[in-house]
């Protein structure tokens, strides 16, 4: 069940090609945990990493961390993380600091709790026939639970970024990791307050119950692309063959004699013309409002947020990336 | 055994987002008692950003394609209505009687789609009132857009209380048939509600006249 759970993760979180094998293939290619649980997946090596705990004890908790990394955006400081966590929502990790690690700025964004809760007392004098066929309800009861654990993983909100992740080939400032580890490290009442529970049903056998549950962020806006944030437009003053762009460049102002342009081979006015032949960028009339600056943070990706030209450098706008629809494993992954 | 029924949430939607919307949701609960082997297949809604599963099974694809195109004919005849689809799970029993077999089906669950397609508000360009008018256009591209992003909202609720209830309730589903994908099942869309009670009628009044004839003159 742990290598499920993981494997219903890690092909869509750990973002490698892996190598595909049909299930309806021949005997020799094809593993037999490519249909536990009548799922026909991928098989997927980073799910059987770190596993060697749960080997041992089943009655470990396996907690499983879909962590989003990203590039603290331009002017951001540490410091002011404490203080201004609504502009900025992602947590400084100190441990991070620490280790020397390059200034990345992390969030829990899933957090799964895989547990097998043991029974103090099992079912005696169960025949092998009555054992039978409780192993084949437990076992349909965990596809039913697989069935259910594939779907929701899509409709989370971390599964947006993950899909732009993997369908643009533009390299972003954020990636998604995962930890998988055996005990919880406690999140603040604010970032409780940011998450959102589902429970799934237990599952029981003869010996205990499997309880699987998660804590995810209702929201992550900031982060995708295709966040309900309103794109305003971007003046853009160094366009090529402007003055700004190049400065050193004379842009030499056509002589009006009479109502026609002489002593210019070109026959009509440019547009860094101006009077007494000054080059100057036209007045931009367009501003967002401080308050909408200030509820909408300087988030993560700079590039998806629209400020006041003279904040920030210009740059060109992300474009919304093109997603492949309706994709298959087979398209994902192809057939090797 | 019981038949448990799923009355899932009414979805106000209009006539182009009928067949995205009944995909999305009878996908989803095929996809969750397509319980022999399946190759999972990742759709994403072109109209909303929900991405959903099917089991990849052909067959089951295009049944569902053909009860949307039938459902989406009735509704063309039928505007502005509130109307229900009824996804039905059952098993074929093969009941004995004195003299005859007869193949049942036992239906142990049935699931509601509860959609009311509606038609979208026009916008005139006329207006009593003195004040210059905003573009009507641009306030009906706002209001569908409000509209969108609610309906968004109401389908993933839908997919979520899906996913809830085939968690709660496990136990009157029958055994794995692992020579099937699916366990077999029926969609029954508005117009032909009549038509299979009427059958049934008529099939059930014919077997016991013929029980009545066979004992009482032969």
């Amino acid at each position: 069940m742990s290598r499920g759970l993981l494997s219903c993760h890690h092909g869509n979180y750990s973002g490698e090609q892996m190598v595909s094998s049909s299930p309806s293939s021949s005997s020799s290619s094809v593993c037999p945990r490519d249909e536990w649980f009548n799922l026909a997946l991928r098989e997927c090596p980073a799910a059987h990493e770190n596993l060697d705990l749960w080997h041992q004890s089943y009655f470990e908790p396996m907690i499983v961390d879909v962590i989003l990394v990203a590039a603290p955006p331009v002017g951001w400081e540490p410091e002011r993380d404490f203080s201004t966590t609504e502009q900025y929502p992602f947590h400084w990790n100190s441990d991070q600091e620490e280790s020397g690690s390059e200034g990345k700025i992390e969030k829990i964004v899933e957090r799964w709790v895989l547990q097998y809760e043991g029974k103090k007392s099992r079912d005696s004098g169960a025949g092998s026939r009555r054992f039978s066929n409780t192993l084949q309800t437990f076992y349909k009861k965990s596809i039913l639970l697989m069935r259910s654990l594939y779907a929701t993983v899509r409709l989370l909100p971390a599964y947006k970024i993950f899909r732009d992740l993997n369908s643009s080939g533009r390299i972003r400032s954020y990636t998604l990791t995962h930890k998988v580890s055996s005990f919880l490290e406690p999140f603040t009442c604010k970032e409780e307050a940011e998450m959102q529970r589902f429970e799934f049903t237990p599952v029981d056998s003869s010996c205990g119950r499997l309880c699987l549950s998660v804590l995810y962020c209702s929201s992550l806006l900031f982060v995708s692309p295709e966040s309900s944030t309103r794109m305003f437009p971007q003046y853009i003053d160094d366009y090529v063959g402007s003055p700004l762009a190049e400065p050193l460049k004379r842009f030499s102002s056509p002589t009006v004699v009479q109502g026609s342009l002489l002593s210019s081979p070109f026959s009509r006015r440019h547009s860094w013309v101006y009077d007494h032949g000054k080059a100057s960028p036209p007045s931009f009339s367009f501003s967002p409002s401080p308050n909408h600056l200030e509820k909408h943070g300087s988030i993560s990706n700079p590039s998806s947020c629209r400020f006041q030209p003279s904040s920030l450098p210009p740059h060109l706008p992300d474009l919304p990336p093109v997603h492949k629809k309706n994709m298959s494993f087979d398209e994902c992954y192809p057939l090797s | 055994m019981n038949c448990e029924v799923c009355q899932l949430k009414e979805l106000e939607v209009e006539h182009f987002e009928i067949r995205e919307v009944l995909r999305c949701i009878l996908h989803t609960i095929v996809f969750h008692r397509a319980l022999g082997l399946v190759r999972p297949k990742d759709i994403d809604l072109e109209l909303f950003n929900i991405t959903y599963v099917q089991c990849g099974d052909v067959e089951l694809e295009k049944k569902i394609e053909e009860k949307i195109d039938e459902f989406i004919s009735w509704v063309e005849k039928h505007p502005n209505k509130k109307s229900q689809i009824c996804l039905s799970f059952y098993e074929m029993k093969n009941k004995h009687y004195s003299w005859f077999n007869k193949n049942e089906r036992l239906y142990w669950e049935q699931w509601f789609v509860n959609l009311h397609v509606t038609h979208p508000k026009a916008h005139s360009g006329k207006s009593h009132n003195s004040k210059p008018m905003v573009d009507p256009e641009e306030t009906g591209y706002e209001d569908r857009g409000v509209r969108r992003e609610a309906l968004e909202v109401s389908l993933r609720d839908v997919l979520f209380q899906i996913i809830k209830f085939v968690n709660e309730k496990k136990d009157h589903v029958p055994p794995i048939n692992e020579k099937a994908i699916c366990f077999p099942c029926e969609i029954t869309i508005p117009s032909f509600v009549v038509v299979d009670f009427f059958a049934a009628f008529v099939q059930n009044y014919i077997c016991i006249a013929s029980f009545l004839f066979m004992k009482f003159f032969l």
